[in-house]
């Protein structure tokens, strides 16, 4: 069996909290958010995995560190089967130390590491969620899309770059691309915005694509739009797409499997179909039953749960769910169930499902 | 590339467009227009040399002779023209304030974005840096400066002194404010994005960085020129210019060390302090609209709501139930 | 339509033919609203919904006499319980707004002030609008903090001390510190997780049921007015494209335009394997089509709907000639005759023209 495009294995992202200058004094530990703690997870190519959650739950940090941005505290990203980002540190510290002999550098087969890391940052791309603000206001479309060929080096020749450019935007659906290679971000609207940042990150033909709640902005009517851009770049292009929402109703259309997320753990994972079909963790139970239906006579019962998500600093004691579960029982507060198979490719991290 | 220029066509004349309909910002340009003409074409509007002694029909020397006397602007105690003086004042004034304003705001841009992008240790030893130059009073620690410069005997004009002195001690307020500017810049998405396509350090303070916080440096540059004119006429006042290369604070220097006011010669001092209100209104006015006009079109979508933080004010009353 | 008896309860507000106009600074006028009617009835909630831009905003800031610099109302009237409120004085529009017509707004981080606590802020607003004492205040602060759930322990803490959700109950509260008739909300759930999205919207409808308060919901999310509206207005390029009860604008939307927002909205219940969009972008309002509004986005466009704009059509009639089952459906629906009225500006609509009470 070949290797997964990208596989996560105990991925684990915590954040130090500044201390305050009394607990300094009193000694007080170190205080961290568990942002991530302990997600594993695989994509195939081609494939689509949404990560859906409410915010808090660790879905954008994952997204972060696999692009790049935050350096894990544990766990390993492969890419191919190929180990990148935890070694990000000691890879710069070695290319700090081979600075002298440049040459080596330049050939490939001396480091193999700086390349996989390379590899990475070339081969992933992410489109941002907010597209009034992911795009440099003083830069032209031109200038964006070409931005990241320049960075890695590719289409030296000015030609080059605006024919790559030009098939980048047309392939966004934004045709002619002559219309707007030289405009500013805000001559245009959020949706062309939208394609502008995904044809910044289709002009690399990268292999994945993370988009972080990429129309969450966008009116109704162009969401379709950019949802169908990204399921046809995925058609043609074979490109696997990790698609990270709290939306559930957007991705029943889009992803092959999903991932629900919550205080920085997968709580339940699977097909799409099972998934939404047969949920078996109480709190996608309750995220379900909350997705607004637009039609009034399908107004349902819905499990609302109470509060809100704790905090990531101070998790609770065993199943991290239990205080807002509507189903917790005496057990729950003292065992933290891990991930087990309740169908083909389908697992839950409950202990009512688990039968433990 | 055709297109580049097209770009900066299009946008010298959105500029334009909107610069023109400006009052205040026209007025600006416009006093600050004549005064750098008044500098370029001094020896053309001036028809006599400044250190040249206009006599009587007699020969003898015009003293403080009023602008009746001789036009337009009169003479001094030597018998100097002071519109000649006037304009060749304003080459002084006008170079040394250019420099020393572009120095302070190169040297303060630096050091406000190298801060305000990397950070830590940097950062923290620039601020203290401007703390201690903001407590320290800078008109005496310039006299003290130039004049202990002077004292060295290195050959350096007394007019680059000043440049320096002016240009080295003034960019504190303008790292603070580029500091800030950068701070916010920094954490906008477009420098996450660029970030994320694995661009280094050097690619973003340069791409990103720099096009967001140049207009405001424009700006500054402007009116940090009209503080670096005025700090240079005290300082000429206090007797610290060049005294064969007289300036607009110079020349209030000499009329008050040779009794100007006591002579009633108003045309020997009201001329240069008129000019150099002139200019810093100039400089004023075009600075503050230039950052209006310049600030980067920050169009905000109402859909947009706060943003999502990871860690949140803890949750009491996180019951447990259910509800319909 | 309706003989006005008085078993038939009255509206609490009736928008009527409101056209607002936005000035620019060199002198571009845009049509922002035009020709907007509707009604509002005690105890029922109605939704504006559209697309940013569509003027649903506009409407509500009009409707409070509100308006941003620039944007005046041309003509039209606004009743409130019998009183035209654009004839009012300034003077006397402000006892209107917070004791008889309330807001609660989209960033509630925004709407609250950092430095003092939210106990505060509430007395504060009770105590500059009503002529009680500090410990009469102080109940009923208490009071409205249980209503939206907020326990009274959290009424001496500051905003920042409050999330999201709680920082939106918190506007809630304040907005029913005057007993209003009528509530105003601006996008109330848009920046909020779906949990606390949900917790939000039934909270509103809890407290529109308990205080028989008459609601305006504003937001683009059509899945938020299925779940809490009776009456829906759907807008358009500044312009009501479609009014009708809720289930009949969802069930059997007139105009092309309804249609296609109810096909984009992704739904869980019927996964398809491609979402419908719709072509182009909303219009720019100081560049409006002559015709029709949606005619260069329209999947049904005709020849004159470049060049006449439609009128709104009633198309209550050509409804009820549907099936049995759905009759029923509607009426345990509707509660009022009044909102039987579909109404839609679409030229393939045929019925009689609308007629506004």
């Amino acid at each position: 069996m070949t290797a997964p495009m990208l596989e996560v294995r105990n991925l684990v992202k915590h954040f130090p909290v500044a201390r305050t200058l009394s607990e300094l004094l009193a000694r007080k530990p170190p205080k961290v958010v568990k942002a991530v703690d302990g997600v594993s997870f695989t994509l195939a190519r081609g494939e689509v995995l949404a990560l859906v959650g409410e915010s808090g739950c660790g879905k954008t940090t994952i997204a972060k560190t696999l692009i790049g941005l935050e350096e894990q505290t544990e766990g390993d990203i492969l890419f191919n089967g190929q180990l990148v980002g935890a070694q990000a540190r000691r890879v710069r510290a070695a290319m700090l130390t081979l600075e002298t002999t440049r040459r080596s550098l330049e050939d490939p087969k001396t480091l193999p590491a700086r390349l996989a890391l390379r590899a990475l940052r070339q081969r992933a791309q992410m489109v941002f969620q907010d597209p009034y603000e992911s795009l440099n206001p003083r830069a032209t479309i031109f200038e964006i899309v070409s931005e990241p060929l320049e960075v890695h080096g590719l289409a030296r020749k000015r030609a080059e770059r605006l024919a790559s450019v030009t098939a980048a935007l047309e392939d966004a659906g934004l045709r002619p691309a002559g219309d707007y290679l030289f405009r500013y971000p805000h001559e245009l609207s959020g949706g062309q915005r939208q394609r502008v940042v995904i044809a910044a990150a289709m002009v690399l033909q990268p292999e994945l694509l993370i988009a972080d709640e990429p129309v969450s902005m966008l009116d109704v009517s162009v969401r379709a739009e950019i949802l169908n851009l990204l399921r046809d770049l995925r058609r043609s292009r074979g490109v696997s797409l990790l698609f990270i929402t709290h939306d559930l109703s957007t991705v029943a259309y889009f992803a092959d499997r999903i991932a629900v997320m919550y205080l920085g753990r997968i709580v339940e994972i699977g097909p799409t179909r099972d998934v939404l079909s047969n949920p078996q963790h109480p709190y996608t139970k309750a995220l379900l039953s909350v997705v607004p239906v637009p039609n009034p006579r399908l107004r349902r019962r819905r499990v609302i749960l109470q509060g809100e998500t704790p905090n990531p600093i101070h998790l609770p004691s065993g199943c991290r769910f239990h205080p807002r579960c509507p189903v917790a029982f005496d057990r729950c507060p003292n065992v933290d169930p891990p991930l087990v198979m309740v169908g083909e490719r389908h697992a839950a991290a409950c202990l009512l499902v688990n039968g433990q | 590339m055709s297109d580049r220029w097209f770009l900066l066509k299009r946008n010298l004349a959105e500029f334009w467009r909107v610069f023109r309909r400006n009052k205040p910002g026209m007025l600006g340009a416009f006093l600050l227009g004549t005064a750098v003409l008044l500098a370029v074409f001094a020896p053309l509007v001036a028809t006599r040399d400044p250190r040249e002694t206009v006599r009587d029909s007699s020969g003898r020397p015009l003293t403080f002779a009023s602008p009746a006397v001789h036009a337009p602007l009169g003479t001094d105690d030597a018998g100097h023209d002071i519109w000649a003086q006037l304009a060749y004042g304003a080459r002084i004034s006008l170079l040394v304030g250019f420099f020393a304003g572009s120095l302070s705001m190169f040297v303060g841009s630096l050091l406000g974005i190298l801060a305000g992008y990397f950070g830590g240790w940097i950062d923290s030893l620039l601020m203290r840096l401007t703390d201690i130059l903001l407590v320290i009073p800078d008109i005496p620690l310039m006299l003290i400066l130039v004049a202990s410069v002077r004292q060295l005997n290195l050959g350096i004009s007394p007019l680059v002194i000043l440049v320096l002195v002016i240009g080295l001690l003034y960019w504190t307020s303008t790292a603070r404010l580029i500091r800030s500017q950068v701070l916010t810049i920094k954490e906008r998405q477009f420098v996450a994005r660029a970030r994320a396509i694995g661009a280094g350090h050097v690619h973003i303070i340069t791409r990103h960085i720099i096009p967001q916080v140049m207009p405001l440096i424009v700006a500054n540059t402007v009116l940090i020129i009209s503080t670096a004119i005025l700090v240079e006429s005290g300082l000429a006042f206090l007797g610290l210019g060049d005294p064969t290369q007289p300036s607009w604070g110079t020349m209030i220097n000499f009329a008050f060390s040779r009794n100007a006011i006591t002579n009633g010669a108003w045309w020997f001092y009201l001329p240069p302090g008129l000019s150099i209100v002139w200019v810093s209104l100039g400089c004023v006015l075009l600075g503050n609209v230039l950052e209006e006009i310049l600030n980067p079109r920050l169009t905000a979508h109402h859909l947009e709501g706060d943003e999502k933080m990871v860690s949140r004010a803890e949750v009491s009353g996180a019951e447990v139930s259910s509800a319909t | 339509m309706f003989p006005l008896s008085t078993s038939t309860p009255q509206p609490l507000l009736r928008v009527r033919h409101l056209s607002t106009d936005f000035v620019s600074a060199d002198g571009a006028v845009a049509h922002a609203l035009e020709d907007v009617s509707f009604d509002v009835y005690p105890g029922e909630a109605l939704g504006l919904v559209g697309e940013s831009g569509c003027g649903k905003t506009t409407t509500m800031l009009s409707l409070l006499r509100l308006l941003p610099a620039g944007g005046r109302i041309v003509s039209g009237q606004v009743w409130y319980d019998g009183v035209d409120l654009l004839t009012l004085s300034e003077r006397e529009m402000r006892r209107y707004r917070w004791k008889e017509m309330a807001m609660v707004f989209q960033s509630a981080m925004n709407a609250l002030n950092p430095v003092y606590t939210i106990g505060h802020q509430i007395r504060e607003a009770i105590l500059l609008h009503e002529d009680v004492d500090r410990a009469a205040a102080d109940r009923r602060v208490t009071e409205l903090l249980d209503l939206v759930g907020i326990a009274a322990s959290r009424k001496e803490q500051y905003p920042h001390q409050y999330s999201g959700g709680m920082r939106q109950r918190a506007m809630i509260a304040m907005a029913l510190a005057c007993r209003p008739r009528l509530l105003f909300a601006d996008e109330p759930t848009t920046a909020l997780d779906v949990m606390v999205q949900a917790q939000v919207l039934e909270l509103l409808k809890k407290i529109q049921k308990e205080l028989g308060l008459a609601l305006v919901l504003v937001t683009h999310d059509l899945g938020v007015v299925a779940e809490a509206c009776d009456t829906v207005a759907v807008m358009y390029g500044g312009k009501v494209v479609e009014y009708g009860p809720a289930d009949r604008v969802y069930n059997a939307p007139q105009h092309p335009y309804t249609q296609r927002l109810l096909e984009a909205f992704p739904d869980l219940n019927r996964p398809g394997d491609s979402l419908a969009s719709i072509p182009g972008y909303p219009p720019r309002l100081n560049a409006l089509p002559p015709g029709c509004r949606f005619e260069p986005r329209c999947h049904k466009r005709l020849e004159v709907c470049a060049q006449v704009a439609p009128k709104l059509i009633d198309v209550s009639q050509f409804q009820e000639a549907g099936s049995r089952k759905e009759d029923e459906a509607i009426s345990s629906f509707i509660l009022r005759p009044s909102s039987y009225k579909h109404i839609a500006a679409c030229h393939l609509c045929s019925g009689p023209e609308a007629v506004w009470l």
